[in-house]
């Protein structure tokens, strides 16, 4: 009880995908006479991810490097643009195939949303230094769901909002503190209901 | 019952042991962690930008541990920007300060409360009449109106301006010489309906990101919305626009006055709109003399397509196509823009020819068609618009220089006849000259770091050391080096606070933690130093019967001592404050809603008034009939405070004007400064967030990769800025997050240690005495 399971993959697997990711587009530049910016197909952009450098998997296991539990995961690698957010799919995509799904890397857990860089700011170097100190403690995880009998299938113990899809968190890949046992079944939410209310001291019951 | 409570205590003992984060390394501490049952969420709004999102803070053992989205908020349903997500963050800088300070013989020294609040009292009391207020678009509205009182009721001084007058005050003078009265029609639904959006120089995607994703989003959903964006860099903004339109920089009093003609002349005037709600006026000047229809349209002849393509460097086809979406009747356009029409020496003048645009077109007051004013800061509008924290003004829309408002003021405030000074303060260059030359001796700033956002920072604030200057703030700054005296204060939920974001929507907060070490409020600060000089006998400080200018009572009639920390802390003395402001917001038919409908509602836009049942109303649009209660019952719109009281808004015809600076042989491009993402403002919070300092670490130049090419010049190259005022050396960033036009640079202002404004130009639009952050001339020299 001490401590959350934390299992996690293998990076290797990841990491070969991300070797092929290696290649950088060039910078989009509108038409000046019709002032037409380029339709978004007009130039495929290449998978936006620049190679791991040295020292990848820490990088990579810094995607517990945020504040505090619930805040935006900085994204740990570099980008080749800065402005790309739609290449953030090639790799993040929510896609609806179940099997595609699975497939992707730590796909987006919120598909109405598509200004990524909004809120996951880079973070490729996680040891630079601050400006300052901090003395924020933040929020740590949820912690388990409970299970209203033995073998029954745990509650959700956090907030469902923006992680609708929770493969994301709980698939083979990203950052899971609970993987999932069965990740081809893809109705989650048929079993493990939510349960969040506690989150709500001042305003009561959502 | 029972089985639910223990069911919960096996919940709560299951996430502690899940354990805490630390800020920067995750670490798990086990059984010490403190249970989910002592979490706590309650509602803020966010303490950076003007949208002002709804956030949900989450309180543990008396510190912020967590700040989410809120969903029931409507202005940001849920999500966040990187900022917001990290405001609780940005409260914990190792370097906080904690103790008052004194400079003593050339050091800050601690000092307690009791001897800086002294201090600061008999340097007033020995020259009153030069000690001016500095203050904030990030004050609270009861921050800023117990400033007011304090300044303008007590002491009869009216030296108050804020840093807003940097950030919005062409957008007031633009509504208040175009409709009479500040703030927008419009508001955030406009957002979700709309079918074109044009930005005019304004880089949302940055500055305003969780409506730039209310826009941008809407596309996900299958619903199309067109983004012309109307710039001179392309940035993020310009990625998600279907129509980039570059433009040489003051050429959009061209644009909008070409566009205007283009309605006239080829179609798209809606004569039936302008007929019933507008006048015309002339317009090199503030008052204008009345001109008929046919003469505007002989004045508007100058800006054919082919003279604005040669002011503004835009081609016909492109003026065409912007002239277009304004005449098709079809279309719902809303135009949006922020700081690259206010920071502009004729930034009046280009928010009048916006308002022409939609009024000429009939787009102005209906769901989706409006020319909305996005603001910089959480309350600019809230405090500093309609408080009115500015030299000039006193809350609810009055202004010293009339008698009758002052009158009015005095009774409200309840102080004797003839307090407050008819000639009107300084604004807020004006008061920085007056502070550089010793015509002021004395300055207190709160909420704001003026030695580092000021223009032209050697000519404005390099004898701020040799004046008496108080700075309230939350962490040491540029401006705190150059203080006599330092105040901790307490930020965001470290205290009460009410904000009004740009949609008219005033929301609430209660404090939720304390502040550190002796951090005190700022709204505190400023009656401690009014009670002091009471007590050395003060005249300001006494009302009509000879009590303290700061009187509050509670509920059995007794007395509160708000000027002792204990008992302020105890008592919320920002709705008393609120509730004593109320009453100035009706006389604009400004009425925000009581303190206590606030504090259960994510924020309401005003006016609020009293249905008959009781219920207290928002109005979502202003001037139009069926939203705004006090639209006369005749109308369809109504712009009942307009200028010439015929009901109308003005259609002003204000020229193009060059720019004071522009680029030449010696200084051959455009500098333009502005925000980041990551940053907010001076940085000094925002860079104290590991996660956003690390994104964003320090200051660098944007080049067109054309002018690098020719200079052999590569992205990491140091390279010095020189402009006739100042130079830095600055690494290049080529092709990074936006890119200039050719012959025009780029640098953020966030970076203490490479103050940009050291360069920029403080020259100011005439009417809103603003100045013109985004065009100097500057040249660019290899230093490698
Ligand atoms: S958009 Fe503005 S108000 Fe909203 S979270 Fe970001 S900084 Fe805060």
């Amino acid at each position: 009880m001490k401590k959350v399971a934390s299992e996690r993959i293998g990076w290797t697997g990841i990491s070969c995908i991300l070797l092929l990711c290696g290649l950088s587009i060039g910078i989009l530049v509108g038409d000046a006479e019709t002032s037409q910016v380029p339709p978004r197909d007009f130039n495929p952009p290449a998978p936006p991810v620049s190679r791991p450098e040295k020292g990848a998997g820490k990088v990579y296991e810094s995607l517990t490097d945020r504040a505090f539990w619930g805040a935006p995961p900085p994204m740990p690698h570099r980008f080749t643009k800065e402005w790309d957010a739609e290449n953030c799919l090639q790799c993040h995509a929510n896609k609806n195939d179940i099997v595609k799904r699975q497939q992707a890397i730590s796909p987006v857990p919120h598909a109405q949303l598509s200004q990524c860089q909004q809120c996951h700011v880079r973070a490729v170097d996680p040891d630079a230094p601050l400006f300052t100190l901090s003395n924020f403690v933040g929020l740590g995880y949820p912690g388990k769901g409970s299970r209203a009998t033995p073998g029954a299938p745990p509650t959700i113990p956090h907030q469902t909002f923006m992680r609708e899809h929770c493969l994301s968190c709980h698939g083979s890949s990203g950052e899971q503190r609970i993987e999932t046992p069965h990740p081809y079944r893809s109705q989650c939410r048929q079993c493990h209901v939510s349960q969040i209310d506690r989150e709500y001291s001042r305003f009561g019951l959502r | 019952m029972k089985i639910a409570r223990r069911e919960f205590i096996t919940q709560a003992a299951l996430a502690a042991a899940s354990g805490v984060l630390l800020g920067q390394q995750p670490k798990l501490i086990g059984d010490e962690a403190i249970g989910l049952d002592g979490l706590t969420w309650q509602k803020a709004p966010c303490r950076f930008c003007g949208t002002g999102c709804g956030v949900l803070v989450g309180v543990m053992d008396g510190r912020v541990v967590a700040v989410q989205g809120d969903l029931e908020n409507p202005v940001n349903k849920g999500l966040l920007c990187a900022k917001g997500y990290h405001a609780g963050v940005a409260m914990y800088g190792k370097d906080r300060l904690t103790t008052p300070q004194i400079r003593k013989g050339g050091t800050l020294v601690d000092v307690s409360w009791d001897e800086a609040i002294d201090r600061i009292a008999q340097e007033i009391m020995t020259r009153p009449d030069t000690f001016a207020v500095y203050g904030s678009g990030q004050w609270t509205i009861p921050e800023g109106f117990s400033v007011m009182k304090f300044m303008k009721g007590g002491l009869g001084n009216n030296h108050v301006d804020p840093n807003a007058r940097l950030c919005m005050a062409s957008a007031v003078v633009g509504m208040l010489t175009t409709y009479g009265v500040d703030e927008p029609s419009g508001c955030y639904d406009d957002f979700d309906v709309c079918d074109t959006v044009i930005l005019w120089g304004n880089n949302m995607a940055e500055m305003h990101p969780v409506l730039w994703s209310r826009i941008v989003d809407r596309r996900l959903k299958g619903e199309k919305v067109e983004i012309v964006d109307l710039g001179t860099r392309r940035t993020r903004t310009t990625q998600e626009a279907d129509h980039y339109i570059e433009f040489i920089p003051q050429g959009d009093l061209a644009i909008a006055n070409g566009i205007c003609h283009l309605l006239l002349e080829e179609g798209g005037l809606d004569t039936e709109w302008v007929d019933a709600n507008c006048n015309v006026r002339q317009g090199r000047d503030g008052t204008g003399a009345p001109m008929t229809w046919e003469a505007y349209r002989q004045w508007l002849k100058t800006y054919t397509p082919e003279y604005v393509e040669r002011v503004s460097g835009v081609s016909p086809k492109k003026l065409r196509l912007l002239a277009s979406r304004f005449a098709d009747p079809e279309k719902k356009v809303l135009s949006l823009w922020c700081m690259g029409m206010n920071q502009h020496t004729r930034g009046t003048w280009i928010n009048n020819l916006v308002y022409n645009v939609h009024f000429i077109s009939g787009k102005f007051g209906k769901p989706g068609s409006t020319a909305f004013s996005l603001t910089g800061q959480p309350s600019a509008c809230g405090t500093c618009r309609e408080v009115g924290t500015l030299g000039h003004a006193l809350p609810g829309g009055r202004v010293v220089a009339n008698e009758t408002h002052r009158a009015q003021c005095e009774d409200l405030w309840n102080i004797p006849k003839g307090r407050i000074g008819a000639k009107p303060g300084h604004h807020a260059v004006a008061m920085f000259e007056a502070l550089q030359k010793g015509d002021l001796t004395g300055m207190w700033v709160q909420v704001t770091n003026p030695a580092h956002t000021m223009p032209n920072l050697k000519s404005l604030t390099s004898r701020m050391q040799d004046r008496f200057v108080v700075v309230s703030d939350v962490y040491p700054t540029v401006t705190t080096d150059l203080a006599t005296v330092v105040l901790p204060s307490a930020m965001w939920v470290e205290k009460n606070g009410v904000y009004g974001n740009s949609e008219r929507r005033t929301q609430q907060w209660f404090k939720m933690v304390d502040p550190p070490g002796e951090a005190r409020d700022d709204v505190w600060q400023v009656i401690a130093v009014a009670r002091r000089l009471y007590e050395l006998g003060h005249g300001g400080m006494r009302n009509r019967q000879g009590g303290f200018l700061f009187e509050f009572r509670d509920e059995k009639g007794e007395s509160i001592d708000a000027w002792k920390w204990e008992v302020f802390k105890k008592t919320n003395i920002d709705r008393m404050l609120y509730e004593e402001y109320r009453p100035f917001t009706q006389m604009k038919h400004k009425d925000v809603a009581p303190y206590d409908t606030l504090a259960n509602a994510r924020g309401l836009r005003w006016p609020v008034v009293q249905t008959r049942e009781g219920q207290w109303k928002e109005t979502p649009r202003r001037f139009v009939a069926g939203e705004d209660p006090f639209v006369a019952p005749d109308r369809d719109v109504d712009f009942y405070w307009g200028k010439q009281k015929d009901h109308r808004a003005t259609i002003w015809a204000r020229p193009y004007e060059a720019p004071p600076e522009v680029p030449d042989k010696d200084f051959p491009f455009w500098l333009c400064t502005g925000r980041v993402l990551e940053h907010w403002h001076s940085g000094t919070m925002t860079r104290r967030v590991p996660q956003l300092h690390r994104a964003m670490p320090k200051a660098y130049i944007e080049l067109n990769p054309a002018d690098a090419a020719e200079m052999n010049i590569a992205t990491g190259t140091p390279v010095k800025v020189v402009s006739r005022r100042g130079e830095m050396i600055l690494p290049v960033w080529l092709n990074g997050r936006s890119v200039p036009a050719k012959g025009s640079v780029f640098v953020p202002f966030f970076a203490e240690e490479s103050l940009i404004n050291h360069l920029t130009l403080e020259a100011y639009c005439p009417l809103s005495k603003e100045p013109d952050y985004k065009k100097c001339a500057v040249r660019i020299e290899r230093v490698l």
